[in-house]
């Protein structure tokens, strides 16, 4: 039996690239979808914030702690979508290498 | 072992039983072995996903104490410092944790402003307000989250194999 490698990487061509669509796609609009909320999340913030001090419920020193806590979570916020990207990374290595292992496994039989 | 690594090694087996060992063949393998073993970040780990969790509820609960005096709940305080000091103990001794290990140690740095600073902040003006508190509670239990979060994204052990299965 003779294998021929070069097509094997042809055939495969197809397959990584509809899989990089699919992995980073998701990843794209999940991306989005955070930074998104995150906005969201601080406009909604600063407003109130800025309603409870005029009111008296918050005083400055309060007002600027919060925005430096914000800030902080903003930071955490990063950290765990560089985390989630390195995520992405390995279950598209994960699913090439299986696309790969399924190819060869079909082509070289006991 | 990795299922991934196993079932290339299967097929390297193979390939060497049917006698198509090339140059090529034994490139091509290696680079599959080498992708197969180069994770970028560590996997699921359930112990620090239930730690995160558990000592989130811990952390906003002492919070919930800062209208009153420090002094009154300091041994209280120090208890939950003490549970996060041994997360990140952990999570700093996992490996390919960086990103985990640094979310913990921006959140319980005490010249920051999340838990750490937030429990300096208290103990310097000795009780905050009522407003303050739920406030930093939202934002701190948020921070929280985005630890938990990460982890339970990672990949878990089971998926691997599950993927290596179906396909």
């Amino acid at each position: 039996m003779s294998t021929n490698f070069d097509q094997i990487y042809t055939d495969l061509k197809s397959g990584v690239i509809d899989l990089a669509k699919q992995y980073f796609q998701d990843y794209l609009t999940e991306a989005k979808a955070a930074g998104q909320s995150a906005l969201d999340g601080m406009k909604d913030n600063l407003q109130r914030w800025s309603q409870e001090v005029e009111n008296g419920a918050l005083t400055k020193e309060d007002l600027e702690f919060l925005l430096q806590e914000e800030g902080s979570l903003e930071e955490l916020t990063g950290l765990k979508q560089a985390g989630i990207t390195e995520i992405r990374i390995d279950e598209f290595r994960n699913a090439i290498i299986s696309v790969i292992t399924g190819t060869l496994t079909s082509l070289i039989k006991i | 072992m990795l299922s991934a690594e196993q079932d290339i090694y299967a097929i390297y087996f193979l390939i060497i039983k049917q006698k198509i060992m090339t140059k090529t063949t034994m490139l091509f393998m290696g680079t599959l072995l080498i992708l197969a073993g180069c994770s970028t970040i560590s996997k699921f780990d359930q112990f620090a996903y239930s730690q995160t969790t558990a000592i989130k509820v811990d952390v906003l609960n002492v919070m919930g104490l800062a209208t009153d005096s420090f002094a009154l709940h300091a041994n209280a305080v120090l208890g939950v410092q003490t549970e996060i000091d041994k997360i990140y103990e952990y999570e700093k001794n996992r490996p390919k944790n960086t990103i985990s290990e640094k979310m913990w140690t921006v959140l319980k740095d005490s010249t920051g402003h999340l838990f750490g600073g937030f429990v300096a902040r208290w103990k310097k003006e000795g009780k905050l307000d009522d407003v303050f508190v739920k406030e930093s509670q939202s934002l701190i239990g948020s921070s929280f989250d985005q630890i938990s979060q990460l982890e339970s994204g990672k990949i878990k052990p089971q998926q691997v194999i599950t993927q290596q299965v179906t396909n």
